[in-house]
C-alpha cells in the first residue's frame, strides 16, 4: 500500500496537499491528456484490432470475435466480446472497461482490478482477466469476465446512469438484504492481506480519511473548474472546520447505489456489483452517507427516502449496526452526507462540463446534459448547511 | 432577424426526429442513446432560448445584490483583501457586458472571500457572510432547478414554480 507522509507545515492547520499518490498522479496526467483534443469514439473494428495486440502483447492465446458496444453508464467506454482461444469459462464472454480520454471522474483501472480481485468469492464481482495502463489500446483499459444480469426490471422506467429506475415490491423485497449484505462484506475486506499496491491507507484514529477526501475533490474544483459556485466553496470551508476522526479505516466501495448492480430477473438474485471505480479507504460512514443521496433514489408521497428505491433509510441503519457492530455517529454521517453532495457536484460541475465542452468523452451529449443534476444537489446541499452555518 | 433562432431550432429537432434518427442503426447503443439525450437537450434549449437573457440577468442581479448587502469586513489581512477585491470587482461592471461572465466574475471573488474570512475573518464577520451565501444559494438552486426541470432529474418536481415567475 502507498504512504502520504504529512506535510512539515501541516502542523495544527490541515495538511492541503494530503491527496492520495496515484489518484493526484492520474488528475496531472489528465491535465496532459487534454492537450490531444477532441476524442473519437472507437469502433468495434478498431476494438478488435486493438484486442488482438492486446493478448499478443500479454502473451494469452485468445481472439476477441463479435465485438459490441455496451449501453448505459457515463464514465467508461464498454465493450462486450467473445474469446476464442486457451482460457477458462468465465472468460467466454468478456467485457472490456476502457477509459475515455476524459470523463466526469478519473479513476484508476489497476485499482478497480485490484479491489475485484480482492472481493472474489466474497461478493458477487466480475472475474478479473487483465488490466493495462494504456500501452496495447492507447487508453488504460480492464477486461473481466462478462455477467448477465439487469440493473433494473426490464418493464420498468429509468435514466441515464440507472438514475431514477423504479424496482417494486417484488423485487425490492429480494434485493435488499443481498444489496446490505454486499456493502457489509465490502467493509469486512482483510486490509492486511487483500494485494491493494495503489491504495494509500488513512492513518487511524485521525482525520485523514476525511481529509484525503476533500483534499482530492477540492483538487479536482481548482484544476477543472469553469463557472462559479459559491455555495460550493462555502461547503469546502465547513468540511475542512469539521474533519471527523476515523477510527478503523476499511474498504469502501464508493458508488454503492441503484444502478451499479445487477440482478437476474428469474432468480431475483443479485449476479454482481459494479462500477468499482471509486473505492478507497476510508470511514464506513461515507458509504452509508452516499447512499442518502436523493438522487439514488425515490421520495414517496409522505417524503420519506426509500434507498436505491427499494428500501427506507432505518432499515439499511438497522441492519448495517446489527451485522457489523459498529455505530453510526450522526455528526459523522452528516458530514459525509455533505462530503457526498461536495464531491458528486463536483464532478458534474467541473470534469463533465469541460469533457463535455471539449468533446474529449465519447458521450459528450449525455455529460452536458447530465451536469444539470448540479441544480437538485444543490438543493440538497442547501439542506444539509442549513443550522450549521451563522 | 429571420428565421427566428426558435424556428431554426425547431427545424433541427424535427429533422432529428423524423429522418435521421429513424436511421441510425439500432444495434448502435452508443448512438441511440446519445440521439435521446440530444434531441431532449435541444427541446429544452428551445425551451430556453426567450428566457435566456432575463434568467442570466435575474441571477446576476440576485449575486450582485448578495455581495453589494455583505457587511463592513472585519477580519485579518486575507479578510480585508479579499473583500476589497470583491469591491473592485463589483464596481468594474463596465468590464463586461455578458451577465453570465460577470456572473462567474462576481461569484469567484465572493469564494475568495469565503475562504479569506475562514482563514482570518472575525466570526461574526464570517457567519455574516456564510448566511448570506447560503441565502442566497438556496435562491439560486431553487431558480437552477426550475430552469432545469424539464431534464428529469429533480427528485420534487412537483413543489417546483414555474421558472417564469422566478426570473
Amino acid at each position: 500500500m502507498q504512504t502520504i507522509s504529512p506535510s512539515p507545515s501541516a502542523t495544527s492547520r490541515p495538511d492541503h496537499e494530503a491527496i492520495e499518490p496515484r489518484l493526484l498522479e492520474l488528475l496531472l496526467d489528465k491535465q496532459e491528456r487534454r492537450k490531444q483534443g477532441p476524442y473519437v469514439p472507437r469502433s468495434a473494428p478498431e476494438i478488435e484490432a486493438g484486442l488482438a495486440e492486446l493478448f499478443r502483447q500479454r502473451g494469452l492465446n485468445l481472439r476477441a470475435t463479435g465485438v459490441r458496444r455496451l449501453g448505459g453508464g457515463a464514465s467508461k467506454e464498454q465493450f462486450v466480446f467473445d474469446v476464442e482461444g486457451d482460457r477458462p469459462d468465465e472468460f467466454a464472454r468478456c467485457v472490456l472497461r476502457m477509459d475515455p480520454r476524459e470523463g466526469i471522474i478519473e479513476t484508476c483501472r489497476r485499482r478497480e482490478g485490484q479491489v475485484l480481485r480482492a472481493m472474489a468469492g466474497r461478493a458477487p464481482v466480475p472475474p478479473v482477466l487483465c488490466v493495462d495502463d494504456g500501452a496495447a489500446m492507447g487508453q488504460p483499459l480492464m477486461i473481466t469476465g462478462f455477467v448477465g444480469g439487469v440493473t433494473k426490471p426490464s418493464d420498468g422506467a429509468s435514466g441515464p446512469s440507472g438514475l431514477g429506475a423504479t424496482m417494486g415490491d417484488r423485487v425490492s423485497e429480494a434485493l435488499t438484504p443481498q444489496f446490505i449484505d454486499c456493502l457489509i462484506e465490502t467493509h469486512a475486506t482483510d486490509l492486511a492481506t487483500a494485494a491493494l499496491e495503489d491504495f494509500a491507507m488513512p492513518r487511524p484514529g485521525t482525520t485523514d480519511a476525511a481529509l484525503w477526501q476533500v483534499n482530492y475533490w477540492t483538487k479536482v474544483r481548482e484544476l477543472e473548474e469553469i463557472d462559479s459556485l459559491p455555495l460550493l466553496t462555502l461547503a469546502e470551508t465547513w468540511l475542512y472546520d469539521h474533519l471527523p476522526v476515523c477510527a478503523d479505516p476499511i474498504l469502501l466501495h464508493g458508488d454503492w447505489r441503484l444502478g451499479n448492480f445487477l440482478f437476474d430477473e428469474s432468480t431475483l438474485r443479485i449476479t454482481a456489483m459494479l462500477d468499482w471505480e471509486l473505492t478507497h479507504i476510508g470511514d464506513f460512514h461515507e458509504d452509508l452517507a452516499y447512499s442518502l443521496e436523493p438522487l439514488f433514489g425515490s421520495v414517496q408521497p409522505d417524503g420519506e427516502l426509500m434507498i436505491g428505491s427499494m428500501f427506507p433509510v432505518s432499515r439499511l441503519f438497522d441492519t448495517y449496526q446489527a451485522k457489523t457492530g459498529r455505530r453510526i455517529d450522526p455528526a459523522t454521517l452528516k458530514w459525509y452526507q455533505v462530503m457526498t453532495s461536495y464531491k458528486l457536484i463536483t464532478m458534474n460541475h467541473t470534469s463533465s462540463i469541460i469533457a463535455a465542452r471539449d468533446g474529449t468523452n465519447h458521450q459528450s451529449a449525455l455529460l452536458g446534459f447530465l451536469a444539470s443534476v448540479t441544480a437538485g444537489m444543490s438543493d440538497t446541499l442547501c439542506n444539509l448547511l442549513e443550522g450549521e452555518i451563522g | 432577424m429571420t428565421p427566428d433562432p426558435a424556428i431554426r431550432l425547431q427545424s433541427v429537432i424535427h429533422t432529428l426526429e423524423r429522418v435521421i434518427i429513424p436511421a441510425v442503426d439500432t444495434g448502435n447503443l452508443l448512438a441511440v442513446e446519445q440521439c435521446g439525450v440530444t434531441v431532449a437537450q435541444l427541446r429544452m434549449l428551445l425551451e430556453h432560448l426567450p428566457l435566456l437573457t432575463a434568467y442570466h440577468g435575474a441571477c446576476v442581479a440576485d449575486l450582485v445584490a448578495t455581495a453589494q448587502d455583505l457587511p463592513e469586513a472585519d477580519g485579518g489581512p486575507q479578510t480585508l483583501a479579499a473583500a476589497a477585491r470583491l469591491g473592485q470587482v463589483l464596481t468594474d461592471r463596465a468590464a463586461t457586458d455578458d451577465d453570465r461572465l460577470f456572473y462567474h466574475r462576481v461569484g469567484k471573488a465572493l469564494e475568495d472571500l469565503l475562504r479569506a474570512v475562514a482563514g482570518d475573518g472575525a466570526p461574526g464577520y464570517r457567519r455574516a457572510i456564510d448566511r448570506a451565501v447560503l441565502t442566497f444559494s438556496r435562491r439560486q438552486s431553487l431558480r437552477s432547478r426550475s430552469w432545469f426541470v424539464a431534464a428529469g432529474f429533480d427528485p420534487k418536481p412537483a413543489e417546483l414554480p414555474p421558472v417564469t415567475e422566478l426570473i
